[in-house]
């Protein structure tokens, strides 16, 4: 613990101080690995990391979820999963699914599964020139890959499969409780609403631990500023990304809550996208599955059945201490996680 | 910590206000995640969501109504061009990626 001298108006700094971090939150720096747009879709952009350090001939493209940006997998410099990867010798690339509007209110999980993740993994392999892909997904963003590799099986492009706290099975969850209800009248909110607005799933989100995420948070900040131990930068970042919610296409919304939290289709080997079944029996491709203890959004046990539904002979499981997010981007991530994922991409990348 | 910010006189009121928050909090936390995992927590946020969803209507539809009646293009009118224009932009993907595949190439159809 850092000591300093310490006077009457202490405290009063301190607020002050903690004030300006929280009112200077909007001005940290995110995502700011350097990267060119390979392709455009709709609101898709397909993103190529800038390296002069290739190692390996599978590129990686990374997935996030429909809720909140994929710039937490490029958080800030010199703690970002991106610029780690890319260090490690990988081709990097990167799937924004970017900010949807009303008028994308009748875009299914169908596009994003069917037409934007294929056609994005066919750009990646036009630009590096590769004959197969390690795709990653994060959240929902690894249901979206699993989905893929559960309707195309062997024909898909993907060579290996990494899913970070991926909800398969959402029974038990808090989510499940909330909206797998049958008075969660998913339907009557989406015939109203083109999009979920982000500010709402933010509110539920920070609901699912309201002391930790309205209170402690600040308050944790406050002591570490009165303490001399704040981190403003890392605070900063973090608190950026929390806060860019964007909207969940209505239509996405339902089928996503309909399908997965209410009649659990995907799990049960039941869900249907434009006709054809996703067995996730199909998938072939080398599966590594990352789990995070305290993951309140998606407890581990809504992943694991993955480990059993899927097909592939070659799977691995990594349950590590964290939550849904720190998992992969708190302080303690580059140490205990970030360096295995490398080590399994690698064994599976030349 | 450096010194008492008060003198030494003075008892540490920040070490126990801390500890008194620290403990405050922890009983909050357990006792407010018990709250929110609850049935009755669900169902208040059922029924938030839906007043939410009808007060948001009624503003956009208010408004949608004020600006037709004023020959301007409301929100709606903006979104349906905005879909045909994604239509075309599919029809357009889907050609280029027919024209560039290799013709021995089964494409996967959906």
């Amino acid at each position: 613990m850092v000591s300093r001298p310490m006077s009457p108006l202490s405290p009063f700094a301190a607020g002050v101080e903690t004030a300006n971090i929280i009112l200077t939150t909007r001005d940290a720096r995110i995502a700011t690995t350097p990267k060119d747009v390979v392709w455009t879709h709709r609101k898709t952009t397909l993103y190529r990391y800038r390296s002069s350090n290739r190692r390996h001939g599978v590129p990686i493209l990374l997935v996030f979820a429909l809720i909140n940006r994929p710039a937490i997998f490029d958080l800030r410099p010199g703690h970002s999963f991106v610029e780690f990867l890319v260090g490690e010798g990988f081709d990097v690339y990167l799937l924004d699914w970017g900010v949807p509007g009303p008028e994308d209110a009748d875009t299914g999980l169908d596009y994003y599964v069917c037409d934007a993740l294929p056609w994005a993994m066919r750009e990646v392999l036009r630009s590096s020139g590769g004959g197969s892909l390690s795709l990653a997904g994060w959240c929902i963003g690894g249901t979206l890959c699993a989905m893929h590799a559960g309707l195309v099986g062997r024909r898909s492009l993907a060579r290996n499969l990494l899913l970070l706290t991926t909800p398969i099975d959402p029974t038990g969850s808090l989510y499940h409780t909330w909206v797998g209800r049958d008075s969660f009248d998913v339907d009557y909110i989406c015939a109203h609403w083109d999009v979920i607005p982000g500010l709402g799933i933010d509110i539920a989100n920070k609901l699912m631990k309201p002391v930790t995420n309205l209170w402690s948070t600040y308050r944790r900040l406050g002591q570490n500023v009165y303490d001399g131990q704040a981190d403003r930068v890392a605070f900063t970042s973090m608190a950026k990304w929390i806060a860019d919610n964007p909207p969940f296409p209505a239509r996405a919304f339902r089928e996503w809550v309909t399908w997965i939290y209410k009649e659990n289709q995907l799990a049960r080997g039941m869900l249907r996208l434009r006709g054809q079944r996703v067995d996730l029996r199909r998938i072939e491709q080398s599966m590594l599955v990352v789990t995070a203890d305290r993951d309140h959004i998606v407890p581990p046990e809504n992943s694991m059945p993955l480990l059993e539904l899927a097909g592939t002979g070659d799977r691995t499981h990594l349950a590590r201490p964290g939550g849904h997010i720190g998992l992969m981007a708190g302080s303690r991530a580059p140490q205990q996680i970030w360096p295995d994922v490398s080590d399994w991409l690698t064994r599976r990348s030349d | 910590m450096g010194e008492q910010p008060f003198g030494p006189w003075a008892p540490d009121m920040a070490g126990w206000w801390r500890g008194w928050l620290e403990s405050f909090e922890s009983e909050a936390t357990t006792g407010l995640e018990r709250v929110v995992a609850g049935d009755g927590f669900a169902e208040l946020l059922v029924h938030l969501t839906e007043n939410a969803v009808a007060l948001t209507t009624i503003n956009t539809d208010v408004w949608d109504t004020v600006l037709r009646n004023l020959r301007v293009a409301g929100r709606a009118d903006i979104d349906r061009l905005a879909r045909q224009l994604t239509t075309t932009e599919d029809k357009l993907e889907r050609l280029l990626q027919t024209l560039e595949s290799p013709v021995e190439e089964e494409p996967v159809r959906w």
